[in-house]
């Protein structure tokens, strides 16, 4: 199966977006202000002038998405600033590292880790997969909608801050997916258009997605902006590691990136858990012998693995289930869907060029970001010096010409502009973004599942938990509700 | 916030079909619902979020350049997208204190560089505006 996804992989069209994908990765990865999702988001227009098939797409998007993850480290360790919050943890020794004229060797242990951890969680990606989608077979619309709600309540449970902003946001997200024309009923029923007539066709995720982390992005920089701050990059000789500095971290980077692909798995968690838990681990191992938070190899090498081997963990809710468990495999999912693929549980034999495909395609990827950060990373980081004063107006124009190419037209960029200041002000308050986005892209899925399932059940509400999928998902919700409380009350208990 | 929500569950009460769980009526009157409770949820409960806004001189900053946004949509079939997100892309770089000799010609060569890319190479179709004679 995995030598079929290689021949998928291996076609001309796919080595070029992979190559693209994991170039522009890295790039977006180590500039503060543009993640891998507004890259995705800022992209898909083009995805879709050039027709590429969904395996493609994905193929590209994914390359984007862990070729960001590398990139973020390069920006932690000679900057002191993570790209996202994933790298947050490889600036704790990454650093002081810099710091000590060790940029390269931390550098060079970035990219060995972030590979190894990359490559391994493949494996597990292919070993897993396909055991999770044999449980998935018998999944009607009820199952279905029970499993997103199953998904919403493990997202809003695990993220971080408050759980009652982290449900609004998500039922704030469902609601802004109900405006439009109803599919379902008959005639097609508006709305909330609210008379408006270019709101018939429903709020484009894109635009939203656009306004809420870039646009907001660019508002955000402004609002903390002092002037005169310059920031300095660290310099870098030679990017080289020693055999006894790799030896010593072979054991750590192998358990970070269980316990990244383990965290990247469940909805909500992600990569900047996944990197802090790998950290504290080895932190707490190597003991007194350790110089963590002083700038250890150790220190970069953890985090990295996990965030990478995280990253293709949140494949697997997405591929394997057809429910993404985080804002940027949301978004590849909301493109997915565009590009007319049906998402759910089938899509892993529905559709097996795409999943044998992508994974092929990873370890393809990550063989070239290996190349691209051993040998190029110091042309690489000269990225770093372009002066924010010319890259926060090259998003705000880049994020205006993508979502007007979308559909031209001029009423986007104003919903893009409200979305934005939506966006702006749900940050500033500390309400998470994450869920927002899934409902936005999981509603209009949630809305016909559930109202399918009562169809076929003549109205009775007992079709949500008569069966013992439901009734096990219902108890696997019910376990991600309560856990993240108990776990805080063990915590509080212990100290 | 509480407002917004009731205002949605009037809106989607009045939406008009039949009651019944399998309609377009009754699912966006769940979410209202479930709106409504967790805006007064945190009323009740409010978090210890202490939010830092921006100061007057970085909200001005911040409306302008929405404003600027908001104008250039306006202007964009009139203008092309060459004029008019050269302007934007100008107020942008002034907003984040560029360099004065730096913002005219960063500016326009940013613009052009983009329409070639997105409308020439990729066939995006931006609009041409009162350039249209000059670049078609």
């Amino acid at each position: 199966m995995l030598l079929h996804g290689f021949s998928v992989a291996l076609s001309g069209l796919n080595v070029f977006l992979v190559f693209i994908g994991v170039f522009l990765g890295t790039i977006i990865g180590m500039l503060p202000g543009i993640g891998p999702i507004n890259a995705i988001a800022i992209l898909f227009p083009i995805v879709l002038q050039f027709e590429l098939t969904p395996a493609s797409a994905l193929i590209f998007f994914a390359g984007i998405f862990y070729g960001s993850q590398y990139g973020n480290s390069i920006s932690s360790i000679l900057l002191n600033v993570p790209g996202t919050s994933s790298a947050a943890v490889t600036c704790i020794d990454g650093n002081p590292l810099a710091k000590q004229g060790r940029a390269g060797s931390a550098l060079a242990m970035s990219a060995v880790a972030s590979f190894s951890g990359g490559v391994l969680s493949i494996f597990l990606l292919v070993l897993f997969a396909p055991l999770l989608s044999k449980l998935a077979i018998d999944f009607g619309p009820a199952e279905y909608f029970v499993l997103m709600v199953c998904a919403f309540t493990a997202l809003t449970s695990f993220s971080h801050g408050s759980f009652i902003k982290a449900v609004f946001s998500a039922i704030l997200g469902l609601a802004i997916a109900t405006v439009g024309i109803d599919e379902l009923s008959f005639g097609g029923m508006r709305r909330f258009t609210f008379g408006v007539e270019e709101l018939g066709d429903g709020i484009d995720f894109i635009v939203v997605v656009i306004g809420v982390f870039a646009i907001s992005e660019v508002f955000l920089f402004l609002s903390d902006m002092s002037s005169g701050a310059v920031q300095k990059v660290a310099p870098l000789k030679s990017v080289l590691l020693s055999l006894k500095e790799l030896k010593d971290s072979v054991a750590g980077i192998l358990r970070s990136c269980v316990t990244g692909f383990l965290v990247g798995v469940l909805p909500g968690a992600g990569a900047t858990i996944a990197s802090f838990l790998a950290y504290n681990t080895e932190k707490k191992m190597a003991g007194d012998k350790g110089n963590f938070g002083k700038g250890d190899l150790r220190g970069v090498a953890a985090p990295e693995s996990a965030n990478n081997s995280s990253a293709v963990g949140s494949f697997i809710p997405l591929l394997v289930l057809g429910v993404p468990g985080s804002e940027t495999t949301a978004v590849m999912l909301a493109a997915l869907i565009t590009l007319g693929v049906t998402p759910g549980p089938t899509m892993l034999t529905d559709q097996p060029d795409m999943f044998w495909g992508v994974a092929a395609s990873m370890f393809i990827g990550n063989m070239v970001l290996i190349v691209l950060n051993l040998p190029l990373v110091k042309l690489l980081a000269k990225i770093l010096l372009v002066p924010r004063w010319i890259l926060m107006p090259l998003i705000a124009i880049l994020s205006i010409v993508g979502v007007y190419v979308l559909n031209g037209s001029e009423f986007d960029l104003l919903l893009m502009l409200i979305f934005g200041v939506i966006g702006f002000i749900m940050r500033k308050t500390d309400f998470p973004l994450a869920p927002l986005i899934l409902g936005l892209v999981l509603g209009g899925l949630i809305e016909v599942n559930f109202r399918r399932a009562l169809t076929y059940s003549y109205g009775e509400f007992s079709t949500f938990y008569d069966s013992p999928i439901t009734i096990g998902l219902w108890l696997i919700t019910l376990f991600s509700l309560v856990a993240p409380f108990a776990i805080r009350k063990l915590k509080n208990r212990s100290q | 916030m509480l407002i917004l929500s009731i205002a949605f569950c009037i809106s989607a009460l009045s939406l008009d079909a039949d009651f019944d769980p399998v309609n377009e009526k009754f699912y966006p009157f769940v979410l209202s619902v479930l709106l409504i409770l967790s805006s007064i949820a945190l009323f009740i409960f409010p978090s210890d979020h202490s939010t830092t806004w921006p100061n007057a001189r970085n909200l001005q900053k911040i409306a302008l350049t929405a404003t600027a946004i908001l104008i250039y949509g306006f202007v964009l079939q009139q203008l092309g997208f060459i004029i008019s997100a050269s302007i934007l892309m100008a107020i942008c770089m002034w907003v984040f204190e560029a360099k004065q000799k730096w913002i005219a010609p960063v500016s326009i060569a940013s613009t052009i560089g983009f329409y070639v890319v997105f409308d020439r190479l990729l066939g995006l179709n931006l609009p041409a505006g009162l350039l249209n004679t000059l670049i078609q």
